[in-house]
């Protein structure tokens, strides 16, 4: 405890003009310094805010109960099964394969981990990259926007047959896939958050002796950073809607074959416990984009 | 030792084929830590005039001359303060301070312990650790100040520095730049429509016409320094504040793009 002094300054409060400065408090002398950890960590908790978690967690008790009544009510577990035994069947198959010649649960769902990483890091790389030449280069700007334009409404999807036909039903395509996807998303994102730097920002750091070079890496790029992660996040959300597709059509492994599996020998608990890791491995990757976001846009 | 010469100075844009003369003919002395202001309505070329000697952009015509040699390009001798405070929301205000520093490779522990002096002395003391979006309008702007001081620069440009704040906040961010300007005497042009922030911070104000961007007049401002704010009511401002609201007004009758006003003109 002890931390009410570092607390009281810290979340959105804006103090108006006429607040006291802290140099009325304490002697010119005392330099203050970097907030230690303890403090910092006060004001992160003291900064949660907690009715958010608990509505949060009322809306997930309510669904759970929800399901469970409608499963008591239909009473068959091919077309509903109760939370329990989802449950009960999907810690069976953590660590028994499925199909039997197959992969575990935990293993599809590696399987699918290492192609969302493979794919979304190649497409958001050449995303970026192109976005960043589109925002700087306007030739490469006018050539590449209808380009851009003229793919984005297609779904990712329409390009499986061919990616087929093209690459077979190896890791290849629904590499590709995913990249394919996650591109047009990420050049957007990364032309407008770049836009959307003031052209102040670079050179008010011009005028404080930075070179073109610094301000372009320190400030543009630098204040484009939360946007551009934004993009990164709607792009993963992007990569799990390819890869369970491909999957469902041309795998033999990962999570969407899983389920498709499941669902050809209506083992529904497995179907509803695929659905569950996707949505768990799903939240996490996202959790660790919003953690960088946080990192790199302290207030927001 | 910093003076700014402007000789004849012209720009123009264009836009697809067609081009706006944004200056003609354009020549201004500012003195060794003179206080200059450029007054003038919307339009008048007042913000590109002093975008050009900030070096962001550069004149069609003419000689730009910051100490006797020409602007090429921005540089940490012109600080440039805009009508927002420009701080950067990924960095606290002790790093924003730091940031020239850090840019030129002259971070040490001396130029830390200069930041949290120079924030002291803007009355930011305690707030080093704060993100600019945790502070108020007018602390924003003493922080951008604080920035642009870091530099040590010679001469300080602003444009409308204090147009975006509330009227008591900008009265206190008047007198604040007032007492600076005592203390350090840096060369200053300032970008202005506000005719009493003018008379009331300037040596001399320079009136600028639109279409093409001139300066008509250059009005000389002898009241005694330190100013303050109660000035503002003593005979002698009021005086010269109607006058440099007559020149501002002639000058737009000189505008021919007045469509609203059939009257103006000669």
């Amino acid at each position: 405890m002890g931390n009410t002094q570092g607390t009281a300054t810290a979340g959105t409060s804006r103090p108006t003009e006429g607040a006291a400065p802290g140099a009325t408090m304490m002697p010119l002398a005392a330099v203050p310094d970097v907030p230690g950890f303890r403090q910092r960590l006060g004001r992160r908790l003291a900064a949660i805010d907690w009715s958010r978690i608990w509505m949060g967690a009322i809306g997930i008790v309510t669904l759970v109960v929800l399901w469970w009544i409608a499963a008591l009510v239909i009473g068959d577990d091919v077309i509903l099964p109760s939370p329990l035994r989802t449950m009960d069947v999907m810690i069976r198959y953590l660590s028994k394969p499925y199909p039997s010649q197959g992969e575990t649960l935990v293993g599809n769902t590696l399987i699918s981990l290492a192609r969302i990483l493979v794919g979304f890091t190649w497409g958001a790389l050449a995303g970026i990259f192109l976005g960043a030449l589109m925002a700087s280069v306007r030739p490469v700007r006018l050539i590449v926007d209808p380009l851009i334009e003229l793919g984005r409404p297609l779904p990712p999807l329409a390009f499986i047959p061919l990616l087929i036909v093209w690459f077979g039903i190896g890791e290849l395509p629904k590499i590709i896939l995913i990249g394919v996807g996650v591109i047009p998303v990420m050049v957007v994102s990364v032309v407008a958050a770049l836009d959307a730097v003031p052209e102040e920002y670079v050179e008010a750091a011009l005028s404080l002796g930075a070179t073109r070079s610094y301000a372009l890496l320190h400030v543009r790029i630098r204040a484009a950073l939360p946007a551009v992660i934004t993009g990164l996040r709607l792009s993963m959300g992007l990569s799990w809607t390819s890869i369970v597709a491909v999957e469902m059509i041309a795998a033999t492994g990962g999570l969407g074959y899983v389920i498709l599996e499941a669902s050809n020998y209506l083992i529904t608990p497995l179907i509803f416990s695929g659905i569950l890791l996707i949505a768990v491995v799903a939240l996490f990757l996202d959790g660790l984009l919003r953690l960088l976001r946080r990192l790199v846009a302290p207030m927001g | 030792m910093a003076d700014v010469e402007l000789k004849h100075v012209s720009k123009r844009y264009a836009h697809g084929r067609q081009t706006t003369e944004t200056l003609r003919d354009v020549s201004l002395r500012v003195g060794d830590g003179e206080f200059v202001s450029l007054v003038g309505r919307s339009g008048c070329g007042k913000t590109t005039l002093l975008r050009i000697v900030g070096g962001f952009v550069d004149a069609d015509g003419g000689d730009v001359l910051v100490d006797g040699s020409p602007v090429t390009r921005p540089g940490s001798d012109r600080g440039m303060l805009f009508q927002h405070p420009m701080l950067f929301p990924w960095l606290t205000v002790l790093d924003n301070t730091l940031f020239g520093p850090r840019a030129t490779g002259r971070h040490s522990p001396q130029a830390r312990a200069r930041a949290m002096e120079l924030l002291q002395i803007v009355g930011l003391g305690g707030f080093e650790f704060h993100y600019p979006k945790q502070l108020s309008g007018g602390m924003m702007h003493r922080a951008a100040f604080a920035r642009a001081m870091m530099a040590e620069p010679k001469i300080l440009l602003m444009d409308e520095p204090f147009g975006a704040l509330d009227a008591l906040t900008r009265a206190g961010m008047q007198q604040f730049l007032l007492d600076l300007w005592n203390r350090r005497r840096f060369t200053v042009i300032l970008v202005t429509h506000d005719v009493e922030e003018a008379v009331l911070m300037s040596d001399r104000v320079a009136v600028m016409a639109a279409g093409p961007g001139q300066i008509i007049e250059t009005i000389p401002i002898d009241l005694p320094r330190p100013r303050s704010y109660e000035m503002s009511e003593t005979p002698e401002f009021v005086q010269l504040k109607r006058r440099v609201r007559q020149s501002v007004e002639r000058a737009r009758g000189k505008a021919p793009v007045s469509v609203m006003n059939p009257t103006a003109g000669h």
